[in-house]
């Protein structure tokens, strides 16, 4: 669903990502794990196309992003860690605009935003201006836009900073049905025990560079990810 | 911390006024200089409007042995001109300000916040006085005779003007800000602006009478001055070499920008912090309908456009005078159609140059249409929406030049329409009354969206900075300010040549279109690799 190869992007003269490969299988759960500043940001925004790089490939679903950056939009959907939205707009509006740009009838979309909003408890906040959101109601909104579509694919920076348990814990149960129904989830979480718990396959990077990655067992062993996690650091 | 604080607002500034992310250096440089000479054109075109103005009362008034109210008078210009010129910058900048909460989070005082707002405002209010003060004070030495000591008054008198002027902008300013908290921002601001124009053009339209007033009644006048507005009194006594008078004023200001900093410093936090209580609505979701991608963006547009007073009333100034212009010129028909048979008895025919003078009328206020100048740059941090779907730079762009279109094009063909049908004109001058100012209306957007690009600042603290002290705003101003004054200087270099004002007005319609179909092609090339670099 999603391979990056040999991606290497750079800041002027600092490389914040040097030539990462990685491969997300459809059904598969990706957690991407690292210090602030190792590069997860700048891979999951390269990933959705939002940042242009400089080695390397990413393809979703089989098109470069490279080559053919509107047929994998399409395909995938990202939130990103701060849920900047449009603030002039409510968020029943954003989902509309959203749900216009992917092409979403409005039967589908009214459904989506039925099912997702009562799932999230945002079904009668849609109605208030963004700006009256509160981070973690923008954070949902997001979240819902980013479901809208029904992507194979989806990119999160994050998802779970600043929701509250009900919202992790329905957010959690969200992408374990997209996966079971084919789809794919890369995200980026500092919480490692969410992560433990929930990803099929996870991938550690530090300055850059890929440290780890594999199935969950294949990375922690007999340890906890956290273990595995502080050691690769350094830390202890 | 004052001096870090004062730093920061100074880096902000300049940051509007250069290229803005991570490019630095040698374009930054080149921007603050051409910034300079724009803006040194500007002030040397006010400063000598102002110099013709005086000019007309030094004279009458040192001969009444009124010279003081001629400083006097002055000193109210000024004060109208940086009232006008500040209240709403001073609004956002104090109070809608995106780093307040930071800064207040710190363990800065409000006032310290406060002051070092203040400071960079009283710099531009400074600028505004000395655009008028400094005119009239040179007018006076030319015509009158110079005096050092009376120069150096006349100037110290700037400072305390801009003191009194800073201090009603703030008071406005946050009567502004209160009243925006009860009624809608963007209307407030549309309703500002709509009586703010009707006075502009109420005391334009008035002027002759004015300043004939102000050239023969200066006794009346100053008398009206003595026995109410006697600060102003004094500063004109002040100007004309009284001390006592002078420090008088200077005393008044200083205490009155006192008070109200005083005042607002006791008040900031909670003005500044204050977040207007939404009501509960209901969500309707039979109201949900779908729309094309183009279609929804220019909706997001629509609402972005709406919903922020910055964006509504800087940049479609246009379209408010294109529509005014129309109406009057439809009630005022008899009696300017009776003015130019009058030309026309004495020798001056203007008839048939009426669809050259609509042309040009309407030409000038199709050009003060910016809507589609700042649209890339309000993206802002929201920017990574638009760059995660599933859309095309050339689809964004397009979005945003139509919206552009669809809000300024239409006006300026009708005016055209009604104005030239209402004067009489040929099919043919009618078709190109209406063509002109509609495709200068979309040179207007394709010139704004070309900047836009190139220009684009996507890290701001407030809406202002991308309408207001942006480069793609400026330029394009100039660019645009620049074309219907090119063709009016073709016209001069050719009238003699026997072209008549069809043929000119067809081929300037030719060349109009020309350029637009050039800027769009450049759009769907360098534009649409400009926005996927963004």
């Amino acid at each position: 669903m999603l391979r990056i190869e040999h991606f290497t992007k750079t800041y002027g003269e600092k490389t914040a990502v040097d030539d990462l490969s990685l491969c997300i299988a459809p059904g598969e759960i990706f957690g991407f794990i690292g210090h602030n500043g190792a590069g997860k940001t700048t891979t999951l925004k390269a990933c959705c196309g939002i940042l242009q790089f400089d080695k390397g490939d990413i393809y979703i679903d089989g098109r470069s992003i490279r080559t053919d950056p509107i047929g994998c939009k399409r395909a995938m959907a990202y939130a990103p860690d701060n849920p900047d939205l449009y603030e002039f707009l409510t968020g029943i509006q954003y989902l509309n605009f959203v749900a216009d740009i992917y092409g979403v009838g409005k039967e589908e979309r009214l459904e989506q935003i039925q099912y997702y909003g009562g799932l999230l408890g945002m079904t009668d906040d849609l109605a208030l201006p963004i700006s009256d959101c509160s981070h973690g109601m923008k954070q949902k909104i997001a979240l819902m836009a980013a479901l809208i579509h029904k992507p194979k694919l989806i990119l999160l920076d994050e998802p779970f900073v600043g929701l509250d348990p009900v919202a992790a814990h329905q957010l959690k149960q969200v992408m374990r049905d997209h996966c079971a129904g084919g789809g794919a989830i890369f995200f980026s979480t500092h919480v490692l025990e969410v992560a433990e718990k929930l990803c099929d396959k996870v991938a550690i990077i530090k300055g850059g560079r890929l440290v780890t990655s594999g199935t969950m067992e294949e990375v922690k062993g007999q340890t906890s990810l956290e273990q595995v996690f502080l050691d690769l650091e350094g830390t202890v | 911390m004052m001096k870090a604080l004062l730093v920061l607002r100074l880096r902000d500034m300049l940051a509007g006024l250069t290229r803005q992310s991570r490019q630095k250096s040698r374009k930054g440089r080149g921007m603050l200089v051409l910034f300079a000479v724009l803006y040194l054109y500007v002030g040397v075109v006010l400063a000598g409007m102002m110099c013709m103005l005086f000019g007309q009362l030094a004279l009458p008034y040192h001969m009444l042995g009124l010279d003081w109210l001629y400083f006097a008078m002055a000193g109210l210009y000024a004060l109208g001109l940086s009232i006008f010129g500040g209240v709403f910058t001073t609004q956002s900048q104090l109070y809608d300000a995106k780093d307040n909460d930071l800064l207040l989070s710190m363990p800065i005082k409000p006032g310290t916040i406060l002051l070092s707002r203040l400071l960079p405002l009283l710099l531009l209010n400074l600028l505004f006085a000395a655009l008028v003060m400094v005119p009239a004070s040179v007018m006076y030495a030319v015509l009158i005779g110079f005096s050092p000591l009376n120069f150096l008054l006349q100037l110290l008198s700037v400072m305390a003007v801009t003191l009194l002027s800073q201090a009603i902008c703030c008071l406005l300013g946050w009567g502004l800000h209160l009243l925006l908290r009860k009624v809608n921002k963007s209307l407030a601001s549309l309703l500002y602006m709509a009586a703010f124009l009707g006075l502009y053009f109420y005391i334009y339209s008035q002027a002759g009478n004015i300043m004939n007033s102000m050239a023969t009644e200066g006794a009346a006048i100053a008398s009206a001055l003595e026995s109410w507005v006697w600060p102003i009194c004094a500063l004109g006594r002040g100007c004309n070499g009284e001390w006592g008078y002078f420090l008088l004023f200077a005393a008044i200001c200083a205490a009155v920008f006192g008070l109200v900093y005083w005042i607002l410093s006791k008040t900031f936090l909670r003005s500044a912090t204050f977040r207007r209580s939404s009501s509960v609505r209901k969500l309707d979701l039979s109201r949900s309908k779908a729309a094309t991608p183009a279609g929804a963006i220019i909706f997001k547009e629509w609402r972005h456009f709406l919903g922020s007073p910055v964006y509504l009333t800087n940049m479609s100034v246009g379209i408010l005078l294109t529509a005014a212009l129309a109406v009057a010129g439809v009630i005022l028909r008899g009696k300017l159609l009776g003015m130019l048979e009058e030309y026309a008895v004495l020798g001056l025919d203007l008839r048939a140059y009426l669809p050259l003078i609509l042309c040009a009328l309407l030409a000038f206020l199709s050009c003060m249409n910016f809507v589609s100048a700042p649209s890339v740059s309000l993206e802002g941090r929201n920017l990574w929406i638009l760059k995660a779907m599933p859309l095309s730079g050339w689809q964004i762009i397009s979005a945003k030049l139509k919206f552009h279109c669809l809000l300024t094009t239409p006006v300026a063909i009708l005016a055209g329409l009604v104005l030239s049908a209402a004067y009489g004109c040929g099919i043919w001058d009618i078709l190109l009354c209406a063509l002109i100012p509609g495709v200068l209306s979309v040179l207007c957007g394709l010139v704004g969206m070309v900047f836009g690009l190139k220009w684009a600042r996507l890290e701001w603290l407030s809406e202002a900075y991308p309408c207001k002290q942006g480069a793609a705003v400026g330029i394009t101003m100039f660019a645009m300010m620049g074309v219907p004054a090119v063709l009016a200087v073709c016209w001069f270099a050719l009238r003699n040549s026997g072209i008549t004002p069809t043929v000119f007005l067809t081929l300037a319609l030719a060349l109009l279109c020309v350029l637009c179909f050039g800027l769009y092609r450049l759009l769907k090339g360098w534009g649409v690799r400009k926005w996927d670099s963004l």
